[in-house]
């Protein structure tokens, strides 16, 4: 049992790390999401939909970083097919990890939005990361493992997966750059503040 | 509001339901792992029928699953029917040979092959929804947290699960009450009347105060669990934690068994036989 | 009490926050000693929940700032405190009950403390049982979260608190989201907690009358970071210093005061079952046979606004509400009354559209609303809910207030306009471009409310609208709706648990139980209804309890005490 043990204490020492508010952020904004991808959306094709779900790692990864973002992603869709009760489907778990965490990569490039900060130079860069992030994760890896798995005609899941990233990408770009705008006016430090 | 749920929060009565958590997890994932790893209808079509037992034998109500099961049933074989249409050779490809048994126009054959190929796609695709089911349709959020900490999970992720399971139906209330109070202010969200562009930017005002709301809560949330001592020791126990039985072994046991011939399957596919891992077994080769 | 050594003490405490220039406390001096119930009070700002902060090790821990002086809780200094080490001695309620019920059933949460600290099953299984038993929740262990009240959830949390042995039981703002029963539940339950187990109570409040409902060792009186005064509650009630300090009084005192003002060795004046009326009887009796000045307003002159008839709403199928027949008229301020779950909320939802019956008709403004959208009906009835961050969308607060009349496409001009008026109506004008995070609580339920203004309804429901207020707010914001209704003929129809509320600012109280409205009288009659009370636990004011003892009608010597 020593292997297992030693994975087991790697591990631990990695989600132990955490506080307890990262547990609880993570905890609540999976729920938000599951709870979004399932009931707030319109489905386009089997597992496929437009959902606002993706707002969620947009606002988490602007406040807290890709990590929570990206077990936003993992967990929320877990408790999004908890929920809904039409199967799990673990390649789409691991493509959600991948794009919300690409997606909540913001402050690893200058994006401070706790501070007010964001640009139309940020709103490029993340439109750029975000689209080849759902790329890599919908567009690639999900797919792939969907053909590994379950066989089935490559061309088909492949284009499942694009419209995944046109759906999801539709939304947090048309939507989450907005979202983003408005949090970080929202966070402007406020001492200046006079009454008119 | 949770019979739009199809998972439960309250344990049931039925034999697999009563069983601990931990035995569930093991299973689901052993029958999940197997039966995506393997493409030999024989193995599947064992994998099916005990994943088929085990979801009769919780006695499911038609009513709660009709939904989801015509939902699975018609996508999958919508997408295998656009498989064919897309590449009607699919099956002859995946299995190295062509037995053409008649053809819907010329560019059309149906190969015996083809048929296989694609039922044992079927098949698949209903065991893992099968599986699916029958453990969501089992386990409650407690089980699962307490479940997964038997199985060595460190605890702050069974935290993610129990929390964040017992938050989802505050935060369906919420988006409810959010959504009402703006459609009071003038929000349209009816297709009839707003296009596309934007229903996606208004719904988007509803996400903000749902978003906010929320997460000013992840504040109160870590004090109230660390004033309760949250945190302080590297292992904790579980109110729900029930002794695993006898039953519960023997469960264990298949469990075992199943993820022992999935490597097995593996083992031979990669090395021996040297298949491959989408090797498709066909009876008639 | 022998010479004990205190299990709190305050020594020359003073503290100031990270992000803030002036220290939140100052030469705070105060010994709290073991088995003693005592009420921290003072006004919103007062520094009291700081206070509580440091005894529970929130401070300096997880809220960063310097001090200096020293919080000694059994035994422990401040500088050596941890959140844990704390709770080893202190267990803490906090005011938001339904954050601070993790567990996914009653029992789980009971049992979330002995988890954490990795008790093994059998014990822990036993010590909850105990605790659910203590907190008269033993047939609740497996219920959800989702399906219980707010004072049942606060319970949960006490019975949780229950488990770890710790001496102190600290409760900051427990009450704020109790109605009066549940209120008075909860006095009771801390009540026996400090008389038959011995704890150490320390309850951090503002309303002073729910607090008294059982007696208490002592009263810390604070204000501005300042210890104002450590008395007892008789003393306190016969000085002025609940007036100055903006604590509003129990209503018998009031009334007791227009007579005569209490002498300073009055017994029991705290309790106003025991309280010696000797030198009241003839006042309270004069008062009461007070011819009734009550404003007689032609009812009929006024314009309905909305009608129901022989309505019927099920939930699955489940039969809910029945009302056979009820007209509301413009300008009417109403209140709506009645346990959780009588139907309260859902008689708003369908008289905003929200829910549809099944059976029966609503007219609204001569129309019938049947075939109205949700978005038309909200252009004449404004439903301002609870939690004012649930409502807020946009970034800066004129965005906010003009957001209904931006969704349903009004022309500039016209936006500009009435988003002014609406500003200047509820005292925001001058923060109109700050950012909506910079607004207190209060100004943002103002916002919220200026924000629905600017569609000029017809009539308006408020959803509680001043929990967890002082006093000070609490009548600033009444005043200003009541303002709304007399100034511009506007139906105000408030939802509320305080009786208080009803009196002194509705003409009309509808009593919800059961989805029927069982009572449609004025505020003071309804509370003297007897049968009534003990049906939909409501509670009388203290006003009706000092009648009683006198032997005076209740809703008359309410009447002439009010306004």
């Amino acid at each position: 049992m020593a292997a297992n043990e030693i994975r087991e204490s790697v591990f631990s020492k990695l989600v132990g790390r955490w506080s307890t508010q990262s547990i609880v952020t993570v905890a609540i904004g999976s729920a938000l999401f599951g709870v979004l991808l399932d009931f707030v959306g319109i489905p386009v094709y089997t597992n496929t939909k437009l959902s606002v779900a993706y707002l969620v790692p947009v606002f988490v990864g602007a406040l807290y970083g890709p990590l929570p973002a990206g077990f936003i992603g993992l967990f929320g869709n877990f408790f999004a097919d908890l929920i809904a009760g039409s199967g799990f489907w673990p390649e789409w778990w691991i493509g959600n990890f991948i794009a919300a965490f690409v997606i909540g990569l913001l402050p690893l490039y200058g994006a401070r939005i706790e501070d007010g900060i964001f640009t139309k130079k940020h709103a490029a860069i993340f439109t750029i990361t975000s689209l080849i992030g759902l790329l890599v994760a919908f567009g690639f890896i999900a797919p792939f493992l969907n053909t590994l798995f379950y066989g089935g005609e490559k061309l088909i899941n492949f284009a499942q997966g694009y419209i995944a990233v046109i759906t999801d990408g539709a939304i947090t770009i048309i939507a989450g750059i907005p979202l983003l705008f408005s949090l970080a006016k929202r966070n402007r430090k406020n001492s200046h503040l006079t009454k008119e | 509001m949770e019979d739009t749920f199809i998972v439960n929060y309250l344990p049931g009565v039925h034999s697999i339901q009563k069983l601990n958590g931990a035995t569930k997890i093991a299973l689901l994932v052993a029958n999940l792992v197997l039966i995506m790893v393997t493409f030999d209808v024989r193995i599947l079509g064992i994998a099916f029928l005990i994943n088929l037992g085990l979801l009769l034998s919780e006695r499911p109500q038609w009513r709660t699953i009709k939904a989801v099961t015509w939902f699975v049933v018609w996508m999958n074989l919508l997408n295998v029917a656009l498989m064919f249409l897309v590449s009607p050779n699919v099956g002859s490809n995946a299995i190295g040979q062509s037995t053409v048994l008649f053809s819907l126009t010329s560019h059309y054959p149906v190969t015996a092959e083809t048929l296989f190929y694609l039922s044992v796609r079927l098949l698949k695709v209903f065991s893992m929804f099968v599986a699916s089911l029958w453990f969501i349709l089992a386990i409650t959020p407690s089980q699962l947290a307490e479940g997964l900490y038997r199985l060595h999970v460190p605890y702050k992720v069974c935290t993610i699960m129990s929390l964040g399971l017992r938050s989802v139906p505050d935060i369906m209330r919420d988006y409810k009450t959010i959504k009402n109070s703006l459609q009071m202010r003038g929000l349209e969200l009816d297709k009839k009347r707003t296009g596309l562009f934007k229903r996606i930017k208004l719904s988007v005002k509803i996400l903000m105060p749902l978003l906010f709301s929320t997460f000013n809560r992840v504040g109160t949330i870590a004090t109230a669990m660390e004033l309760r001592l949250y945190g302080i020791k590297n292992q904790r126990s579980y109110y729900n934690f029930q002794p695993a039985t006898k039953v519960d072994w023997t469960f264990r046991l298949v469990a075992i068994a199943e993820l022992c011939l999935a490597g097995a399957y593996l083992y031979i596919e990669l090395f021996i036989t040297k298949g491959g891992l989408s090797h498709v077994w066909y009876p008639g080769k | 009490m022998t010479a004990l050594q205190p299990i709190i003490s305050f020594k020359d405490f003073t503290f100031r926050y990270k992000s803030q220039e002036e220290p939140t406390l100052k030469n705070i001096n105060l010994d709290i000693y073991p088995g003693e119930k005592v009420l921290i009070l003072g006004p919103s700002g007062s520094g009291k929940s700081t206070l509580a902060k440091t005894i529970n090790g929130l401070i300096p821990n997880q809220d960063k700032g310097e001090f200096t002086g020293d919080v000694i809780v059994n035994g422990e200094s401040l500088a050596q405190s941890t959140v844990f080490s704390r709770s080893e001695s202190v267990g803490t309620v906090l005011q938001d009950s339904n954050s601070q019920f993790v567990g996914l059933s009653v029992g789980e949460d009971i049992a979330f403390y002995l988890e954490n600290l990795n008790t093994p099953l059998p014990q822990m299984k036993r010590r909850v049982a105990e605790s659910a038993d203590i907190i008269g929740m033993k047939n609740f262990l497996n219920r959800l979260p989702f399906s219980l009240s707010g004072g049942q959830k606060q319970r949960v949390t006490v019975g949780g608190v229950l488990n770890g042995d710790a001496p102190i039981i600290l409760l900051d703002e427990p009450l704020a989201a109790l109605n009066p029963k549940m209120s008075n539940e909860m006095i009771e339950l801390l009540d026996r907690l400090n008389k038959q187990n011995n704890k150490t109570i320390v309850i951090i409040e503002h309303r002073l009358k729910e607090v008294l409902h059982r007696h208490v060792d002592k009263v810390v009186l604070v204000a501005n970071g300042e210890i104002v005064t450590v008395t007892t509650p008789d003393k306190l009630l016969c000085s002025d210093l609940l007036e100055k300090y903006g604590i509003r009084q129990p209503l018998y005192l009031e009334c007791l005061d227009k007579i005569a003002k209490p002498d300073a060795n009055q017994k029991n004046l705290w309790d106003v079952d025991q309280i010696d009326l000797t030198k009241y009887q003839s006042g309270v009796k004069e008062l009461a046979t007070r011819p009734a000045s009550v404003a007689e307003v032609d009812e009929s002159e006024k314009a309905d606004l909305l009608t129901i008839n022989n309505l019927r709403f099920s939930y699955d199928n489940q039969p809910f509400v029945h009302i056979d027949d009820l007209t509301i008229k413009r300008g009417e301020r109403i209140s709506l009354v009645g346990k959780n779950g009588a139907g309260k909320s859902t008689f708003a939802q369908l008289i905003c559209g929200v829910l549809r019956p099944q059976i029966g008709s609503i007219t609204e403004l001569g129309e019938d609303i049947k075939s109205k959208s949700i978005q038309e009906i909200g252009k004449q009835i404004g439903y301002i809910i609870q939690d004012p961050d649930k409502m807020i969308v946009e970034d800066t607060v004129s965005d906010e207030v003009a957001l209904a009349l931006t969704l349903r496409g009004f022309v500039e001009a016209e936006i500009k306009s009435r988003v002014e008026q609406a500003l200047k109506v509820t005292d925001l004008y001058s923060m109109r471009n700050w950012p909506v995070d910079a607004l207190s609580f209060g100004q943002k339920k103002r916002l919220t409310i200026a924000s629905m203004l600017v569609l000029k309804p017809a009539a308006l429901i408020l959803d509680e609208p001043t929990a967890g207020q002082d006093y000070r707010h609490y009548k600033q914001m009444m005043d200003f709706i009541n303002q709304l209704a007399v100034q511009n003929n506007m139906t105000v129809i408030v939802i509320t648990h305080d009786m208080q509320l009803a009196l002194d600012y509705t003409d009309r109280t509808l009593v919800v139980d059961d989805g029927g409205i069982i009572s449609d009288k004025d505020p003071f009659a309804t509370l003297a209804d007897q049968q009534l009370i003990d049906r939909t636990g409501l509670l009388q004011t203290s006003i009706y309890k000092l009648a009683a003892r006198v032997g005076v009608a209740g809703d008359k010597l309410a009447r002439a005490v009010s306004i």
